[in-house]
């Protein structure tokens, strides 16, 4: 049995998960439009952690990335009982570029040009917590979150270890903001996610921490994962929806419920048109479509690395208050496919719900959890 | 019990299945990497659009399943596939860097962003060799045999994975190494252990 021990979000909202669930809930957004020029040459959405709120979160000698993942961490477990100096205990990283804002400077920011390793990064974590285990680090595109609780509740379920800390995270930079700008995946606005004007993403900077155990009085129980690749193209999605069908399938499987049973679906919904269109046309051959279903994105933009972890602990919080939040930005139908996007926060009540993410490799993951 | 049905290795200069050196030559990576492309005849032209790390793990796959039947064996999404190496995709990471150092010179590319993540390599292994099972890309500072062994062995325990593509494929400048191995649940070379994937990978 597996199940959530703890988590914590930190967030542009500030350090905590119920300070996030609780802003998103009353449908306020972290998106703003950025003009900081050393980011990006033109002015851009993003959820992006303020410098105000960053002072309280720097921890010193550490990067922007390892303080936001070093509270996540120390948040999530100062309420659980998990000792992550135990050699049962198993520390895992998700992060798509890790301390890649390091690279924008000549002196590498202060810190030896080492720090720019993934290696590095599990290191210094590993070192303030003194964990025993060495930090896994996961590093599957904007599926990493999703994969790490998966390899996490994998590692459970064989008994390696009793208990383990994910953390997902990742910070915006302009590394990023430009690359998905030559892509022209960037949204011109506060991104839409299924909407038929939807043109794009907005980025997000968050890192959260989830605490998987298979010893712990929680109600909330990870009953099924999967992850399936396209096997398509390496940055579209498949047109046929394929890996994310598959996973989904292969993740129901393990949970061993009908597809009719699940009560709410948080997707991936980036808003790009290409993604959106894909998850409709994997939803509806899983006929899952008419399960209420919406995307964060609009609250808390794309945080990459730290997506599928983030997510994943604002739908448990759903699961435990049967409440459905609006999916912000969508107001007409966009997809081929028709989905059940939620149009406004209200209460419903809640027992499986299914968490999915899919990203560039051509990688999708599906994960589903139980509340009793 | 899995086996070690098939493994290959790409270092200094030579290539080898199985343990037999199949090619060798004393030029750079980039030209090396292609000449043993070449050699292969693995004829598949989007190899020359890829970035320097995805060239070197199609390669390697494809000397890992040359003999290998693993399309008629199994079913798709029940081939895993799991990498691991020590630099990510810093060795692109830091071309794309270039392209917006200077503001005066600001050329961000989408063909050399997308390689800036390490999975890439993975999902273009798994278009060329038609795979859609499970996917995970790792980091560590050097090759861990010890947790290739438990989790390739715990993902077809969990019947995750029936077959698993997994290994080693890193590059970083002029330095390049990668080593994959076929598990799978019949008789191979030699078992699916610590000790086996130690002695190939040092070998």
């Amino acid at each position: 049995m597996v199940s959530i021990a703890d988590h914590s979000i930190v967030s542009p909202y500030g350090i905590g998960s119920e300070l996030s669930f609780q802003q998103i809930k009353e449908g306020n957004s972290a998106v703003q439009l950025n003009s900081n020029s050393t980011l990006s040459p033109t002015p851009t959405y993003l959820a992006k952690i303020e410098n105000s709120l960053f002072s309280k979160i720097k921890v010193s000698h550490h990067t922007r990335l390892e303080s936001m993942m070093i509270r996540a961490i120390e948040d999530a477990v100062s309420k659980s009982r998990v000792d992550l100096k135990s050699e049962k205990t198993l520390l895992i990283l998700s992060t798509t570029k890790g301390n890649i804002d390091l690279l924008e400077d000549h002196d590498y920011k202060g810190f030896n040009k080492s720090r720019s390793y993934l290696g590095a990064l599990s290191k210094h974590i590993g070192d303030y917590f003194k964990t025993s285990n060495t930090p896994l680090v996961v590093s599957n595109a904007c599926i990493s979150g999703g994969c790490a609780l998966e390899l996490g509740s994998d590692f459970l379920q064989t008994k390696r270890y009793n208990n383990i800390v994910v953390c997902g995270g990742d910070v915006i930079t302009e590394f990023v903001i430009s690359g998905f700008r030559s892509f022209h995946a960037l949204s011109e606005g506060p991104c839409a996610p299924y909407d038929k004007d939807r043109d794009g993403i907005n980025l997000g900077e968050a890192a959260a921490c989830v605490v998987l155990s298979s010893n712990s009085n929680s109600n909330i129980q990870l009953i099924g994962s999967a992850t399936s690749n396209d096997s398509n193209h390496i940055s579209g999605p498949s047109r046929t929806g394929e890996g994310l069908y598959l996973a989904t399938l292969n993740a129901l499987n393990q949970a061993q419920i009908d597809a009719g049973e699940l009560d709410y679906i948080s997707a991936h919904g980036t808003a790009t048109n290409y993604n959106d269109e894909m998850e409709s046309i994997a939803f509806g051959r899983a006929f899952i479509n008419e399960t209420p279903l919406n995307s964060y994105k609009g609250y808390i933009g794309h945080t990459l690395g730290a997506a599928g972890v983030i997510e994943t602990i604002l739908t448990i919080i759903c699961l435990q208050k049967n409440v459905l939040i609006k999916s912000l930005g969508y107001m007409n139908e966009g997809t081929s496919q028709p989905l059940n996007v939620i149009e406004t926060t209200h209460s419903s009540e809640l027992k499986y719900a299914l968490k999915t993410g899919s990203g560039f490799g051509g990688g999708n993951n599906a994960l589903i959890f139980r509340k009793n | 019990m899995a086996e070690i049905t098939s493994y290959s290795v790409i270092r200094n200069g030579k290539a080898w299945v199985n343990g037999q050196e199949v090619f060798s030559s004393s030029t750079s990576y980039d030209e090396f990497i292609k000449e043993l492309y070449r050699d292969q005849k693995i004829g598949y032209p989007k190899f020359f659009k890829m970035d320097r790390l995805s060239k070197l793990g199609l390669v390697t796959s494809e000397l890992l399943l040359s003999d290998q039947k693993i399309s008629e064996e199994y079913s798709p999404d029940k081939i895993g596939i799991y990498l691991a190496n020590n630099a990510a995709s810093l060795d692109t990471d830091r071309e794309h860097q270039n392209t917006i150092q200077n503001r005066n010179d600001y050329f961000p590319s989408p063909a050399i962003f997308v390689y800036t993540l390490p999975n890439i390599v993975v999902g273009e292994i798994a278009i060329k060799q038609k795979i859609k099972g499970p996917n995970n890309f790792f980091i560590f500072d050097k090759f861990d045999a010890s947790f290739f062994a438990s989790y390739v062995t715990d993902q077809m325990k969990l019947n995750k994975s029936e077959t698993c593509l997994f290994g080693w494929v890193n590059v970083d400048g002029e330095e390049y190494d990668s080593c994959l191995f076929l598990a799978e649940k019949k008789k191979g070379i030699c078992p699916l252990n610590t000790t086996s994937i130690e002695r190939i990978y040092n070998r």
